[in-house]
């Protein structure tokens, strides 16, 4: 028996492996020798469409794989038995090996057929929640708790001990929330688990619910997912033939249904109390806490919240006991988590490291370092709630602690690098920008100290900073922080301190010398030509407004006054004869 | 004669919901959007009253969420991603070109109807950046040149055929 794959998550169905899945589909059609099958993410986004080959155990990946390269594979490696090896990335008849990485949340993704619940059982799926329901559920948060899991959803907090606050809540009624929301820009590691490996959090969910005791479930997922809830449905659907969900499991006295909410867009909903709001059904603003949510959340009833990948470690963990968990990390930051890798980076993608890896050999070892050969500015971690990590801090652990220490923090895993071209005021701006539209709007310092901010940053990315506003800005970073109720309001003020911490002098350069160093900020550049012109009339074709004069084999001239910034010529011109400064 | 029509299949989505609960509000109003494409004061009325929560409440709560469209949007829905990893790709640049492409601002919609503009704050395919997606079909590593060539097909097509 052959075995084909094609991963059709998300990003490998945006590059096309829909099409080579049908071309594979074509080819094999009535081949009972052919298996063709569909998988999740396996990490390597920059080289989607990504297919395996499996004969007689012998493992192939290939990526990036077009209809063409499809049809290579097929009669070369399906039917002739010989590997295309020009655009093979990997082989083995083992598990794929990738380098520094190490898989326990996507220990299935990209490996089994997220459709097929028998793909994860045959891979000691559910397990841990037979495990857990031969245990009682104080022993079961006692793993937990042993494990050393932190809440991968952002701040951190002990999974076990959340756990343990539901559990000794008394009420008939409980519920277990799996927060899917998702809101930080630049990240798509819960998106890429549940397209991959919906049992995996469905699991955790159950194995939860079962140590505090409840037995209704949500999952509020964001509704820009669609191919994620579906495969939550689907699941869903398989766990309840299997008795897996639903009336006594297996058996047992344990019952837990589980339901979907999608969510609509604000990205406040994936803070706790205004997602519990946001499923009642009403405006998704945050409340104040205490009470918390195992004391009083999803109508008044006692809730545990958790993030998708926080789910998707405890059925390993029950199934394969604390220490298999434990043994990974730094004394306070035990086990894996995964990143995703974006921006001006190599091999952008999904990885997942131990805890305490160095945080250069992401970038570099894992990452294959910056695109186009371009100089490493900083890499931003943690989204709006985030910071920017400077080079000279590149040897910092990925851990809790660790980046906290810089400013950052390993929020929910979003890791956008920045090269030489990305204005760090800019990007600075970019974050308040996003925080002030997402506001909810109940404090007044969340609500107008962030517009203030925005609009001093928007003064000196267009050239009219004062010398006063680096002092500014410092004194509304500090209010908004005292003067928020929840975490957005509390940490939107982190990207602009942390680019003030490390790159001060590129605020400096804008409001003193009127310049971006980077190029980036529009008013602060202009395009000139310079005396290696040979008057290709290049640049000249490709304005958009006419702005480039001179003719053939003569130095050309650009308009200023006419110049709109666009950069165009720049692009365009093959030896160097415009500068940008 | 178009209301009566909105208003049956209105009460078609809404016999779903047996027994209505407040928290059966984002799912109804996501239900008639899907159907309608937006959500109009009549559709917001009718879906406020069966869930029983007052009109003005249904449209603070729709007005909140970014999901709904509470005016009928284009044919195509471009919606580019405007997220960390597609701006520091450039998606500032691509959606002033855009703009002016298409001769309107983000989020309006071109005067014929064709084509309405939104941003996002990430579409998930952050590695791919930048990401842009037209109704639902995902298209990645854009430029302008791109997108450009994409609208100018939508219109051959809806013009010409
Ligand atoms: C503004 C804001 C947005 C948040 N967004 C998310 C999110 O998208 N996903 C998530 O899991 N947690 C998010 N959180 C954190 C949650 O409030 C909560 O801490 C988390 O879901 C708990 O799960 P964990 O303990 O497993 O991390 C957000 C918090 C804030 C303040
Ligand atoms: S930042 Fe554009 S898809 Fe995530």
């Amino acid at each position: 028996m052959i075995r084909i794959k094609v991963g059709t998550a998300t990003c490998g169905n945006a590059a096309g492996a829909q099409k080579v899945f049908d071309k594979f589909k074509e080819l094999s059609l009535n081949d009972k020798d052919i298996s063709l099958e569909e998988t999740g993410c396996i990490g390597m986004c920059y080289v989607e469409p990504i297919a395996e080959v499996a004969v007689s155990g012998e493992k192939y990946l290939y990526g990036p794989v077009d209809e063409k390269i499809a049809e290579l594979i097929f009669q070369d490696h399906v039917k002739g038995g010989k590997p295309v090896e020009k655009y093979v990335l990997s082989n083995t008849s083992n598990e794929y090996k990738f380098n520094k990485q190490r898989r326990i949340v996507l220990r299935n993704t990209g490996v089994i057929d997220p459709e097929k619940i028998d793909d994860y059982l045959a891979r000691d799926g559910y397990n841990g929640l037979k495990k857990a329901l031969a245990k009682k559920p104080e022993e079961v948060i006692q793993i937990v708790l042993d494990s050393g899991l932190r809440g991968r959803g952002g701040a951190g907090f002990p999974t076990g001990m959340k756990w343990k606050f539901a559990n000794s809540s008394k009420n008939d009624k409980k519920y277990v929330i799996c927060n899917a929301d998702e809101g930080d820009p630049g990240a798509f590691m819960d998106r890429s688990v549940l397209e991959g490996d919906p049992h995996s959090v469905l699991e955790g969910m159950l194995i939860c619910g079962y140590a505090i005791g409840a037995n209704e479930g949500y999952v509020y997922c964001r509704a820009e997912y669609p191919l994620a809830i579906k495969r939550l449905i689907d699941a869903i659907k398989q766990a309840k033939e299997r008795n897996l969900i639903g009336d006594n499991i297996l058996g047992s006295n344990f019952s837990f249904d589980i339901h979907i909410k999608e969510g609509a867009g604000a990205f406040v909903c994936g803070e706790e109390t205004a997602l519990m709001a946001s499923v009642e059904g009403k405006r998704g603003m945050p409340r104040l806490r205490p009470p918390f949510p195992a004391v009083s959340g999803l109508w008044t009833k006692p809730t545990n919240i958790n993030n998708v990948e926080t789910f998707a470690c405890v059925g390993y963990i029950l199934s394969n006991g604390a220490e298999s968990f434990n043994k990974y990390g730094t004394e306070k930051s035990k086990g894996t988590k995964v990143f995703a890798l974006a921006g001006k980076i190599n091999n952008g993608g999904l990885v997942e490291v131990e805890m305490g890896i160095p945080l250069r050999e992401v970038i570099y070892d894992i990452g294959g370092g910056i695109k186009d050969g371009k100089k490493f500015k900083a890499v931003q971690m943690g989204g709006p709630s985030g910071g920017c990590i400077p080079e000279h801090l590149l040897d910092t652990k990925v851990d809790y602690e660790s980046l906290m220490a810089t400013g950052a923090i390993v929020g929910s895993g979003g890791m956008v690098v920045l090269d030489e071209d990305s204005c760090m005021v800019d990007v600075a701006r970019y974050f308040l920008n996003f925080t002030q539209n997402e506001s909810c709007g109940k404090c007044a310092f969340c609500r107008i100290g962030t517009k203030r901010m925005l609009e001093i940053l928007n003064k000196i990315c267009d050239g009219k900073g004062e010398e006063s506003d680096i002092a500014d800005l410092m004194d509304l970073a500090a209010k908004i922080k005292n003067s928020s109720l929840c975490a957005l309001g509390q940490t939107a003020p982190n990207p602009v301190l942390t680019t003030l911490k490390y790159f001060e002098d590129e605020y400096v350069a804008h409001i003193k010398d009127k310049k971006c160093p980077a190029g980036v900020c529009t008013a602060l550049i202009n395009f000139t030509i310079n005396d290696k012109c040979i008057g290709c009339q290049l640049c000249k074709k490709v304005c958009p407004v006419a702005a480039i004069s001179g003719s053939a084999k003569v130095k050309h001239q650009i308009d200023q006054d006419v110049c709109i910034k666009c950069g165009a010529c720049y692009k365009a011109c093959k030896i160097s004869a415009i500068d940008k400064k | 004669m178009e209301e009566i029509k909105t208003s049956n299949i209105v009460d078609n989505i809404l016999k779903k919901y047996e027994n209505p609960k407040k928290s059966d509000l984002s799912k109804a109003l996501l239900d008639a959007q899907n159907e309608f494409g937006y959500l109009n004061e009549d559709i917001l009325k009718k879906i406020s009253a069966y869930i029983g929560v007052s009109a003005t409440e249904a449209y603070g709560f729709a007005s909140f969420y970014s999901m709904y469209n509470l005016e009928k949007p284009g044919k195509y829905i471009f919606k580019i991603c405007k997220g960390t990893a597609c701006h520091i790709k450039g998606a500032k640049r691509l959606i002033n070109e855009i703009e002016q492409y298409l001769g309107i601002k983000e989020g309006e919609t071109t005067p014929d109807g064709l084509i309405k503009l939104e941003t996002s704050s990430c579409l998930g395919v952050c590695a791919l950046s930048p990401v842009l997606i037209i109704n639902d079909k995902t298209y990645v590593r854009v430029n302008s040149k791109i997108v450009k060539s994409l609208i100018d097909e939508i219109r051959a097509e809806n013009f010409n055929g």
